[in-house]
């Protein structure tokens, strides 16, 4: 790999090599850390460590396990891992760093939360920290965000940046991303009668720089009221590009979820890709991929880039079904390409510009069946780039939900309740048959599948690809799978003991590679869909992090 | 500073753990208790008579709400969720789905969130008579009596 990313990768690697915390953008070096949420700004969740690969994958054993000792929602982090010290979050917002070689505790925060946090339907889990300048930075489940010592975890400055208690438990899910000294993160709420925002705080000292409204002061774009409680917001981390020294992230739905009929207009700058300015959080470009949306399709998945024709492009997932590529320089449509199997509210999407042909909406006449569904052609739980085989490796599954629509008052909303204005509501199998999972491979500028996995139930676990050739992938039933990455080829299993829904990693410690695997069944999901996955209810929760290496 | 570090574990967490507890016994003793209000710090409102949960417009009042606040999760007939359904139910007692509703359920991989205090009371009832109303054991909706 040669490519002006991959150098200037390694000219911003060896700039910082004697500085003891290593800066964003250089993940996947030599030393194997994982030093962001994505793997590195090109969100790849690739290793490029060989150490385990296709020839010594059966002897792959468990070394160690930590356990955190809440299992509220399981667990849904991806590890950090920084020469050789793992940082993890689990439930409540209890932070943990380890000896990345043993799995023992170097030390642990428990916070105290507000009790009334519990209130919010996004309530307790957490995906992970972000770390800079000495610091552990996350967002809490009652709206702040905190800085610890990386070496101790004792803390140092936090911030309030929403309170739940005024937003119907809008809080932070998320870690923030790190973008040139500034820590970027966004709240939950598409589906809440809220106003959502992106917020910029200073790495220093945790002051507030700038908030970025993620519904746009624009009356052609809300109607009337609406804006007040649009939703909107940004619930999965972004990226920071070194390079463009933008700031890349997809937002949330409009609210009310459903019923886009009373908010006509565009509802800027919901279910979109925004590129942000780190210092202002002024907007640079943007794409709404679902203008007016009626089906709850965020664009909250990872925002991938690549090479393609000698300049950098991004592709990215939205709920809705379809891959878009972009020219990551102005957002310039350069194709679409449909990911499910099974869509039908939108007729097409314009593969030139990305405009949306004949819309197919709920209504308040009748009730309807829409494919996908709100959870979308795949849930958050990014899929990997491996440059070595060129191809993206991304779960996904076939789910649609049927709805009819109905006003809702906003005083009339119970405090946790989703502002869906919906008088029916259940998700689905497609009408032609049953709903199924799939891990897929693709060529991601194209969209040629070039080869499947089949599952009964969706994989919901984030997918990590190595330079040895593999594909790691958890799934609900705690099997995690290694595969062959050119077929699909399965090489390797293990049973956790519990659903994966959270980030598998790879890392270097004292000389050898790691593969870790959280396992712990929990969050929203499976508890929406099992009425179609009807496994979902018998699956145990848990939290556990378990590293494997070849002895 | 609201936060304690590091390894310190403060009263309110060991409350929280008695509280989970205390929850864990609710779903142990569930069914041989069923009839016997059972929940420790619920509101204690009046608990309707048995004729008022099968009325026919406490149901429809009861379905609305269910729809909108909680069908997401639990489906629009109680089907889905990480619990047993609510279609396959008998002898569920309507105190403990009420106190269920009001308390939620915040330890554990599966939680909800407390809904006291945020439905009304009454209302709250009304859901209960739709969730009962799915049970296996319904014995049909009576008709709402005349306005008085």
């Amino acid at each position: 790999m040669t490519s002006p990313i991959r150098v200037a990768a390694l000219m911003a690697l060896s700039s910082i090599a004697a500085v003891a915390v290593p800066a964003a953008g250089v993940a996947q070096d030599a030393k194997g850390n994982w030093t962001e949420f994505h793997g590195d700004y090109r969100a790849w969740r690739h290793s490029p460590l060989e150490q385990i690969n296709k020839s010594n994958i059966e002897k792959l054993k468990v070394a160690w396990i930590h356990q955190p000792g809440d299992i509220t929602s399981g667990i849904q982090v991806t590890p950090l891992v920084i020469d050789g010290i793992m940082y993890y979050i689990a439930a409540n917002n209890r932070v943990y760093a380890l000896d990345a070689a043993t799995g023992a505790q170097l030390w642990d925060y428990i916070p105290e939360l507000d009790p009334d946090h519990v209130k919010s339907i996004f309530a307790s889990y957490n995906r992970g920290v972000a770390i800079s300048e000495g610091k552990v930075m996350f967002g809490t489940s009652d709206g702040r965000m905190l800085a610890l010592d990386q070496k101790t975890g004792k803390e140092g400055w936090q911030v309030r940046l929403t309170n739940p208690k005024e937003c119907h438990g809008c809080n932070f899910t998320s870690p923030p991303t790190i973008a040139d000294g500034v820590a970027i993160i966004g709240k939950t709420g598409g589906d809440l009668a809220q106003r959502g925002q992106i917020y910029g705080v200073s790495i220093a000292d945790g002051k507030l720089l700038w908030t970025f409204e993620v519904l746009k002061d624009d009356a052609a774009s809300w109607p009337g009221e609406t804006r007040a409680t649009g939703g909107g917001g940004a619930w999965m981390p972004g990226v920071y590009d070194p390079n463009t020294k933008l700031y890349y992230v997809g937002t949330s739905n409009p609210a009310p979820d459903f019923r886009a009929s009373m908010r006509r207009g565009d509802n800027l700058y919901t279910s979109s890709i925004v590129a942000l300015e780190p210092k202002t959080g002024k907007v640079v470009w943007h794409h709404q991929e679902v203008p007016n949306d009626s089906w709850d399709f965020d664009a909250q998945n990872e925002i991938v880039t690549i090479q393609h024709d000698g300049k950098d492009v991004i592709f990215h997932l939205n709920k809705g079904g379809f891959v878009t590529v972009l020219d990551k320089k102005d957002g310039k449509v350069l194709n679409v390409w449909k990911f499910s199997e099974h869509v039908n509210w939108v007729d097409n999407i314009d593969p030139k510009t990305g405009a949306l042909g004949k819309r197919h909406e709920p209504s308040d006449d009748k009730k309807d069946i829409f494919c996908p569904s709100a959870l979308g052609a795949r849930s958050m739980n990014a899929g990997s780039y491996s440059p070595k085989t060129k191809l993206w490796y991304s779960n996904g599954f076939e789910l649609c939900n049927s709805a009819q629509t109905t006003p809702t008052k906003i005083s009339d909303l119970a405090f946790s309740q989703p502002y869906f204005s919906t008088s029916e509501f259940e998700f689905n199998p497609p009408p032609d048959g049953k709903a199924y999972g799939y891990l897929k491979a693709f060529e991601p500028i194209s969209g040629k599948m070039v080869w499947r996995v089949d599952y009964k139930n969706p994989g919901l676990g984030w997918v990590l690809s190595t330079a040895g050739g593999l594909v790691f992938n958890g799934d609900p039933e705690g099997w995690v799978h290694a595969y062959d990455d050119a077929n699909g080829k399965e090489l390797w299993k293990f049973n956790t003991g519990s659903g994966i829904r959270a980030g598998i990693v790879s890392y270097m410690a004292g000389g050898k590679q790691y593969i870790v695997v959280p396992s712990g069944f929990g969050s929203l999901f499976p508890g929406f869909a099992s009425s179609v996955f009807t496994d979902f209810k018998n699956v145990r929760g848990g939290a556990a992090v378990i590293a494997f290496t070849v002895e | 500073m609201m936060n304690k570090q590091n390894t310190s574990r403060g009263p309110r967490a060991h409350a929280s753990w008695m509280a989970g507890l205390v929850l864990l016994s609710f779903t142990v003793l569930e069914a041989p208790l069923s009839g016997g209000a059972i929940a420790d710090d619920a509101p204690s409102a009046a608990r309707p008579s048995d004729d008022d949960l099968r009325r026919s417009d406490w149901i429809a009042a009861g379905r609305a709400k269910f729809i909108s606040v909680c069908a997401y999760c639990h489906g629009s007939k109680g089907n889905a969720g990480k619990v047993k359904s609510f279609t396959e139910r008998q002898n569920w007692d309507p105190q403990f789905i009420h106190d269920t509703i009001v308390n939620g359920r915040t330890r554990g991989a599966n939680v909800m969130p407390p809904w006291g205090g945020s439905i009304p009371d009454d209302e709250i009832w009304r859901i209960v008579a739709y969730i009962k109303s799915l049970s296996l054991d319904f014995k049909g909706p009576i008709e709402a009596p005349a306005a008085k």
